[in-house]
């Protein structure tokens, strides 16, 4: 490399740092401001005379409803994905290697409605679940989060680059749709039910209007509603709903920086296919 | 005979394992979204009325077209998604071509950009409201640092609804990252060797091999973009709450509020089939555009 040449890479290296410390810089100011006392919240990052409390970590952890949260939260993440995931990859398993009548027809259908943004029908869907009895259970955010289009399309394709040797065997060797599926699929995709479940992990722990809607006895909330409500609650105390925050993302980005693979194995097969 | 045998248990087979999913989808998700059309042609717009309802045709729909607060909840909708769907799709391809070249530490600063998509809108609300906080705020303090005031940020009626798109699609950035970084690794090493030797510059190899290798993956971000960007009901509550006044008001808060807080059922139901109607016609012409570009 020439001289002028490895002074731009160097310049080049530098400013994707920058960047990247750019895209973290509001997670870093977070942290910091949770450590910080009420009256502090708006010095600068690097101020002196900046003291270090665990008040903020204490008020939100003595809250009388932030392990119910926590709690609720991990019941749906962990129910939602063992019912997405066995009757989706049931569904994937047949529209990717049974012939039937009307599987285009009904694969296309259900694309078609993911148009549908759950804002437009959350009226409908209170008022369907209110006459249903469902409404403030935990069964509210779970059963309609168990059929998502998204992870059947993912599993779907990746059940179709499995090649067809494999379900010939043991066809010949008769051995029953049922028994492929659960010897033979299920322990190739590894990756795409990994990629199943940490996309699901994501999007439940996450999930806001559903909750928000659902469910309105406090005790029975879950962690990104709740920190709406703690903000309502919290008024102007800063950095205890830096405090909160931290509590509901710190799970989220630790999975995620050890799962990345996944992650990224996952968008990017979802985009290329479309 | 025995072929169609067995063709007639695997057709059975099929349909009894699609059975389960659905079920569910029919139930929770394909119902909904009928009950909600069939909601729209009844008079539930009171608490009283909930239960003792009267059909009244296309009412709903018209009281809706006429007003002013539809009308402004969906200019306000659009002005989001436009702003939300530009500033993906350029800094998303952007980012992609940076990330793309080699540089010391990639993977780390790779992952750094990856964080935001993440987390969640309410905590990243909080987060941004304290940053851009008009008078004690770390960025308005780089204003000052310059003597000028700064803007007001989600507190400006004009500002608002433009800051809470660009913040919420910082936050989506990552998925247009991944899918770009994934399909610039399709392009073949030749064709840069290639512009190398003829002396291409980097502005002139964006141009001519890396844009009309990416269109095919621009487009289909373009209409996921287009679809993500009307589910904005969290980044819009967690960052403005469609404030001040109702100047970042968008029609998902908007069927909220007339739900929930005025109790109009139906007219928020109308809302919502309305909003849905223009989604899939806009989508439309999205994919007629896109199979246009392809046959060209």
């Amino acid at each position: 490399m020439g001289e002028p040449l490895r002074k731009k890479h160097i310049a080049f290296t530098a400013l994707m740092w920058v960047l990247a410390v750019m895209m973290v810089y509001p997670f870093i100011m977070m942290v910091a401001i949770s450590f910080r006392p009420a009256g502090q919240a708006y010095m600068p990052l690097f101020a002196s005379g900046i003291m270090t409390t665990l008040r903020n970590y204490e008020e939100v952890l003595t809250h009388p409803n932030f392990f119910d949260w926590y709690r609720n939260t991990i019941v749906t993440v962990a129910v939602t994905i063992l019912i997405r995931l066995v009757i989706t990859l049931l569904a994937a398993y047949s529209f990717s290697r049974l012939r039937f009548r009307g599987k285009a027809a009904i694969l296309a259908f259900l694309v078609a409605t993911m148009m549908v943004p759950g804002e437009t029908t959350m009226v409908p869907r209170y008022l369907y679940f209110q006459q249903i009895h469902i409404l403030n259970t935990l069964w509210s955010i779970v059963l309609p989060e168990t059929s998502e289009v998204f992870y059947l399309i993912l599993l779907t394709e990746f059940f179709s680059s499995i090649p067809g040797d494999f379900t010939e065997a043991a066809s010949i060797d008769g051995a029953g749709h049922g028994t492929v599926l659960f010897r033979i699929f299920i322990p190739l995709s590894g990756p795409a039910i990994a990629t199943t479940v940490l996309f699901s992990f994501i999007n439940i722990w996450n999930n806001f209007l559903d909750p928000y809607l659902f469910i309105n006895r406090i005790s029975m909330q879950l962690i990104t509603p709740a920190l709406q409500f703690f903000q309502e609650q919290g008024g102007a105390n800063m950095p205890v709903q830096m405090a909160g925050s931290s509590l509901a993302l710190i799970p989220v980005i630790i999975l995620f920086i050890f799962t990345q693979k996944y992650f990224v194995q996952g968008v990017a097969s979802s985009g290329i296919k479309g | 005979m025995k072929k169609s045998g067995m063709m007639r248990q695997e057709e059975r087979m099929g349909y009894l394992f699609i059975l389960p999913f659905l079920a569910m989808f029919a139930i929770f998700k394909l119902y909904p979204m009928i009950y909600g059309f069939i909601v729209s042609f009844w008079d539930r717009n009171s608490e009283m009325k909930l239960l003792d309802t009267t059909f009244v045709g296309f009412d709903n729909y018209i009281s809706v077209l006429k007003s002013r607060s539809f009308w402004e909840a969906f200019g306000h909708s659009i002005v989001f998604s436009v702003i939300y769907i530009a500033f993906l799709m350029v800094f998303g391809f952007l980012a992609a071509v940076m990330l793309n070249r080699k540089f010391l530490g990639r993977t780390a600063v790779r992952t750094c950009f990856y964080i935001p998509y993440v987390t969640n809108m309410i905590a990243v609300g909080i987060v941004f409201k304290y940053l851009l906080n008009p008078t004690r705020g770390p960025v308005n303090a780089i204003f000052r640092l310059f003597g000028a005031s700064g803007p007001k940020w989600f507190s400006s009626p004009v500002l608002a609804l433009p800051a809470a798109a660009v913040v919420a699609a910082w936050a989506a950035l990552a998925f247009h990252i991944i899918t770009c970084l994934a399909a610039l690794q399709e392009i073949p090493q030749d064709v840069y060797e290639v512009a190398d030797i003829e002396g291409a510059t980097p502005l002139q190899k964006i141009r001519y091999i890396v844009l009309p290798y990416l269109m095919p993956t621009l487009f289909m971000l373009l209409t996921i973009t287009l679809i993500n960007s009307f589910r904005n009901y969290t980044a819009i509550v967690g960052l403005t709450g469609g404030g001040p006044g109702t100047s970042s008001k968008v029609v998902s808060l908007l069927i909220y509020d007339d739900a929930f807080n005025f109790l109009k059922f139906s007219i928020a139901s109308a809302e919502g089939v309305i909003f849905t109607v223009f989604i899939i016609i806009v989508n439309r012409i999205f994919t007629k555009a896109r199979s246009v570009w392809e046959n060209r």
